[in-house]
């Protein structure tokens, strides 16, 4: 037999379940459609990530004809200057550089990796200018493992014989310093090759910003990853050097890559 | 009782929705699963067990209007079926679904209220005096017939939501994802409010016996002496068991044309079947109004008359949901079985017992006609590997 203390329990039971439901079902109706809406925003962000990540990809694809076409101008004119042995050697790297590029899918990649990359390039160029080519590397070993989204520095070393030392007489030197500041990357490419800007800025469109701003397609397409990976922190300022040449400076928050996946795939 | 078996029904639901996820009413699923015998039956206890559905929410609905107005149960339950059919027929489905916001606001402030407003003005200890007194079988936690009652209301509310067609309309209404939190939600409310009537049922049943339901409601309603509570109360029942017809006539009209006419006559334009829809509607109405001229059954009474078939259906129709492909005709062979042996068996025992008897004999064959089909698939799969 139910007490008198379990019976006024289950009286208890009985009003306060439907005043606990009839608030959960106010809650719901109230904060239904901002859940629905939470829930789309999130479908929306995911979309927009998606699209995001086609861009880039597309962005990715687009540098890589630009870079061929310059170095099959370099091997070319190995070729017309009968340089067999070096043309054999630049055939040789570009097909190696080649392989890791057209294997580089992922958006954001290890200094280190870039630095190989880049240096492949380099060969090529060495292999061309000779010994009136004199390359700095500078790079702290912590900063090996920073990201960095592919094709950067490679990119600027690649604009920096195009618009630079393709021109100069005499010796021609290239400088790549790799820092970091306030956990910032700082990359810099420096030569002393023609300053440039006229080249440029034929090839930006005529809406860009200062002169000094300017740059050209594989410049524009850097800005615009690094905008894509880091948003309004990240940075590319293009500047003439008094004493001749042009300098490149990339600042970009400072993201360890996986160390374990660097060392996979580098 | 169908609080179990709404969030059951959300988790069959997403099978299937992933199923059949172009249908609208269960005729369209059973269509989709069922062989032609096995369909037709369906549509043919189906068919049944709508007009049951409606017949008794009319008598319901007549029962409150003798209680309130005292009009005669038969005129009553025509009042009601007029009304209803107005409501629902001519308004459509839109119509029902404006009006439930403002039923669940009215069901839930009654189901707060009055009960709170009774055993405050009372006092618990008066209401369990009373009900030691009058009634002290409800206070005993090992009555056995009451736990009996209770486990066939589950039974019966399993298989009365399991092919009730506004569920399954509803089911097919909402987004996929929402199947089961909408299911559980609904389950919950099933579980409360019941809780919150059975208080008002103490409330009555302290200060003296009762004849039978109705009569508790006729004291129930007499008791409710605030003119805003018994407006809130009238409003609760009234809204309630109009918007049950409505969606019950609704989905009945639903399966009729999509399921039957349009089977028949394919070329029938969209006027020719909402004709049939309003035909239908008062063909029951009048079909009903006729019955309750000549006997007038308890709610109880019909509750296990009809209980049986529910009992019977219960089981096939999970079997038939969970069947990969389309389900024998054995299946809905087990459910006549069932219904056949139910029905006979009321002729000597009572009306719970035949209950059971009828679900007993559908697992029965069920369950015989899986172990065949078990063994039978095991020896041909045998047989074609050697």
């Amino acid at each position: 037999m139910i007490s008198f203390e379990g019976f006024t329990l289950l009286i208890l039971f009985f009003i306060l379940a439907p005043i606990i439901e009839a608030i959960a079902l106010l809650f719901l109706f109230i904060f239904e459609k901002r859940i629905d809406l939470l829930e789309n925003r999130n479908v929306k962000i995911e979309l927009e990530k998606e699209l995001q990540q086609a861009l880039y990809n597309q962005l990715n694809q687009q540098i890589q004809p630009h870079f061929l076409f310059n170095t099959l101008n370099v091997i070319l004119s190995l070729a017309r200057l009968n340089r067999t042995r070096e043309l054999v050697r630049a055939l040789e790297v570009l097909s190696q550089f080649l392989k890791f590029k057209y294997k580089s899918t992922e958006p954001l990649i290890s200094l280190q990796r870039e630095i190989d990359y880049t240096e492949q390039y380099l060969e090529i160029q060495k292999l061309r200018f000779g010994s009136r080519l004199s390359i700095q590397l500078d790079c702290a070993d912590d900063l090996l493992s920073a990201c960095i989204p592919p094709f950067v520095l490679q990119t600027l070393v690649e604009n920096a014989f195009k618009h630079g030392l393709e021109r100069k007489m005499g010796e021609a030197l290239l400088k790549i310093r790799i820092s970091s500041e306030d956990e910032e990357v700082r990359l810099e490419v420096i030569d002393n090759g023609s300053s440039g800007m006229e080249d440029l800025s034929h090839e930006a469109p005529p809406t860009e910003e200062p002169q000094l701003e300017k740059s050209g397609h594989g410049l524009d397409n850097i800005r615009r990853r690094l905008h894509l990976c880091f948003g309004d922190h990240a940075q590319l300022s293009l500047s003439p050097i008094e004493e001749g040449g042009t300098q490149v400076l990339v600042v970009w928050p400072f993201v360890l890559c996986d160390p374990y996946e660097s060392e996979v795939r580098g | 009782m169908g609080a179990f078996a709404l969030i059951a029904f959300g988790w069959l639901g997403r099978k299937v929705r992933s199923d059949l996820a172009g249908g609208m009413t269960i005729g369209d699923y059973m269509r989709s699963k069922l062989h032609p015998f096995g369909y037709w039956t369906m549509i043919a206890i189906l068919l049944i067990t709508s007009i049951e559905g409606m017949f008794v929410q009319g008598m319901a609905g007549g029962v409150l209007l003798n209680i309130l107005f005292g009009l005669p149960i038969p005129l009553g339950l025509l009042c009601f079926f007029v009304f209803c059919v107005l409501f629902a027929g001519i308004g459509g489905i839109r119509t029902i679904h404006r009006f439930a916001n403002v039923q669940i606001v009215i069901t839930f402030a009654t189901a707060i209220l009055i009960p709170v407003y009774f055993f405050i003005g009372k006092g618990v200890e008066h209401v369990f005096n009373g009900l030691r007194l009058y009634h002290p079988y409800l206070l005993v936690l090992n009555n056995h017939e009451g736990m009996l009652f209770i486990v066939t209301g589950v039974l019966i509310g399993f298989g009365q939501v399991f092919v009730d067609q506004a569920t399954w309309q509803r089911l097919y209404m909402m987004e996929e994802k929402k199947v089961v939190p909408t299911f559980l939600l609904s389950g919950l409310i099933f579980a409360t409010i019941p809780l919150a009537f059975s208080a008002m049922i103490f409330i009555v049943l302290f200060s003296g016996g009762f004849h039978d339901i109705f009569s508790l409601l006729f004291e129930l309603v007499r008791k409710i002496d605030t003119l805003f509570l018994l407006v809130l109360f009238v409003l609760c029942s009234f809204g309630a068991i109009t918007s049950a017809f409505g969606a019950g006539l609704h989905s009945m009209i639903s399966l009729m044309v999509n399921n039957v006419y349009q089977l028949f006559r394919p070329e029938a334009s969209e006027r020719q079947k909402i004709r049939l829809g309003y035909t239908l509607a008062i063909v029951t109405g009048a079909v009903s109004f006729c019955l309750t001229l000549y006997f007038t059954p308890t709610l109880l009474d019909l509750l296990f008359f009809f209980g049986i078939i529910y009992a019977s259906l219960f089981l096939p129709v999970i079997v038939i949901i969970l069947t990969r492909g389309r389900a024998s005709n054995f299946i809905i062979i087990s459910a006549i079985a069932g219904l056949a042996s139910g029905y006979i068996s009321r002729l000597y025992v009572d009306n719970m017992k035949a209950i059971w008897i009828a679900s007993s004999v559908t697992a029965l064959v069920l369950l015989l006609y899986l172990c065949i089909a078990s063994v039978h698939k095991h020896y041909m799969r045998t047989k074609a590997r050697t």
